[in-house]
């Protein structure tokens, strides 16, 4: 009983940290915006990182908090409420559905899946618009946006690896 | 034992699906009353909106920061070529100074012999830029000030170079502006050169469209778009952007404003007592016309507003 009690309050607290992680991502990716370099087409930093942590402990982000999240980086950046959460679910729908596959697979292939996810994000995020405003957007941002978002991809994932990877070494070492 | 219809459950997977699902939907939804410009839903997001700016303003900080020191030893490695530059630029401006003032003193003439009616003014309200959309879909900025400061929807805002977009929507202490590249902005604008009335859309990109140009206008590279003053909501006269492509199906141009690196901004409000007295400062730096025997005429008027040929007359109310 102890132990399952234990599990639940670590669970609980990687929700907390989780959504606090991504709120504060949100509105960091926001003020990414007014960099010169990433003017109107930031990375998708927010869906980068739902992406890895969905592949690696999907019980951190459940799907309520997603649309929380989505709702507050959209009323940072004057978006349609619920634009971001929609693309959000589209990620997050997509990993649970490959993370089986995913689980075994080497790098190269979990980069290959998410150049694949974010596509079909862009895609989505394009036709929503169309249809939201009745207008053809320019492609040259939409491209830029979904080549940096695969480029940074590998960075993060690193990062993320190696961060869980040392907070479970100093967890054990207590 | 064969299980009923009723009694069948569902499996922890199909029930995790179904939410992701049903808030995919909600979402949907959301958009959809979003479009749908409800007045409750406005006021309700620009009262979340408002409650998350200080947040945002707090984060944006760092990023402030790091992009200042990133500009700034920029600018410091091309300090030798930006002074060559400057040398260039100060010739430039030197010779646009001498045709401005020839410029400024025909502008001046023309006022008191058409009789043209200086305009109401508007009160320029300083504002900082708290957040920027960072999406490839939209083009819009958050800015600090609000309701609180006279900002109403509709106001034009602009920089010393001129205009970046317009407000729309507005909370206690925010405003938000959609950019001249918005997909949405249609701007209502004349060619300086030729007064030729057209309107610039937004591409969601760098430049603008040029659109609804009569089809006997010319448009040449480098002409100065501004705006034209129809439909009310804008002042005329604010220079939008420079023409830099023109094609057989399309003419492109620059935005005149930096809009990757906006920093401050002024919002154009337009309240009925601007705070100081408009009229006295167009009269003290607008004389009419000086007169002689034969009326007016425009013709051996130098830069000084002297006659260049034969009887000289006074200019700025000078005794002769």
């Amino acid at each position: 009983m102890n132990a399952e009690r234990e599990n639940q309050d670590q669970l609980l607290l990687s929700q907390v940290i989780g959504f606090v992680g991504m709120t504060a991502l949100a509105f960091a990716e926001s003020a990414l915006g007014q960099m010169p370099l990433f003017y109107g087409s930031v990375p998708r930093i927010l869906l980068i990182m739902l992406f890895i942590i969905t592949l690696l402990s999907p019980a951190v982000l459940p799907a309520f908090m997603m649309l929380v999240i989505g709702i507050v980086y959209d009323l940072v950046q004057g978006n349609p409420p619920g634009y971001t959460s929609s693309m959000m679910m589209i990620v997050h729908m997509a990993v649970m559905l490959r993370r089986v596959k995913m689980a075994d697979a080497d790098a190269g292939i979990i980069w290959s899946e998410f150049s694949l996810v974010m596509a079909v994000v862009q895609i989505y995020g394009f036709l929503v618009l169309v249809a939201y405003t009745g207008h053809v957007p320019a492609m040259g941002p939409v491209v830029f946006q979904f080549a940096t978002s695969v480029l940074l991809f590998p960075i993060l994932y690193w990062l993320t690896i190696l961060s869980a990877n040392l907070s479970l070494a100093f967890w054990r070492s207590r | 034992m064969a299980r009923t219809k009723g009694n069948r459950k569902r499996s922890p997977k199909s029930n995790g699906i179904t939410r992701q699902i049903l808030i995919f939907v909600i979402c949907v939804a959301m958009m959809v009353i979003g479009k749908a410009d409800i007045t409750a839903v406005n006021s309700v997001r620009t009262g979340l909106t408002g409650f998350i700016t200080p947040v945002a303003d707090v984060v944006s900080v760092p990023f402030r920061a790091v992009y200042a020191m990133v500009d700034s030893m920029q600018a410091v490695a091309n300090l030798r070529e930006e002074n060559l530059q400057l040398k260039r630029d100060v010739e430039r401006l030197r010779q646009w100074r001498r045709k401005a003032e020839i410029l400024q003193n025909e502008n001046r003439q023309l006022r008191s012999v058409s009789g043209v009616i200086i305009p109401e003014g508007t009160t320029p309200v300083a504002a900082r830029v708290i957040a920027v959309n960072s999406d490839s879909f939209a083009h819009s900025v958050l800015i600090n000030v609000g309701a609180s400061a006279g900002i109403q929807k509709g106001n034009a805002v602009t920089t010393t170079d001129g205009l970046v977009g317009i407000i729309v929507s507005v909370g206690p202490k925010h405003s938000q502006v959609l950019l001249v590249t918005d997909i949405n902005a249609m701007i209502p604008v004349i060619l300086s050169s030729s007064s030729w009335p057209a309107t610039t859309a937004g591409r969601n990109s760098a430049e603008l469209d040029l659109r609804f140009l009569p089809a006997e206008a010319t448009a040449n590279l480098d002409d100065l778009v501004q705006t034209s003053g129809h439909g009310g909501v804008l002042p005329a006269g604010i220079p939008v952007g420079r023409i830099t492509e023109v094609g057989s199906n399309s003419i492109k141009v620059k935005p005149v404003v930096d809009l990757p690196r906006l920093g401050f901004v002024s919002v154009l409000t337009t309240r009925e007592d601007p705070g100081f007295a408009v009229d006295d400062i167009y009269d003290q730096t607008f004389r009419t016309l000086p007169q002689d025997e034969e009326g007016f005429t425009l013709e051996g008027i130098n830069a000084l507003g002297q006659r260049s040929t034969g009887d000289q007359i006074p200019v700025n109310g000078e005794e002769q």
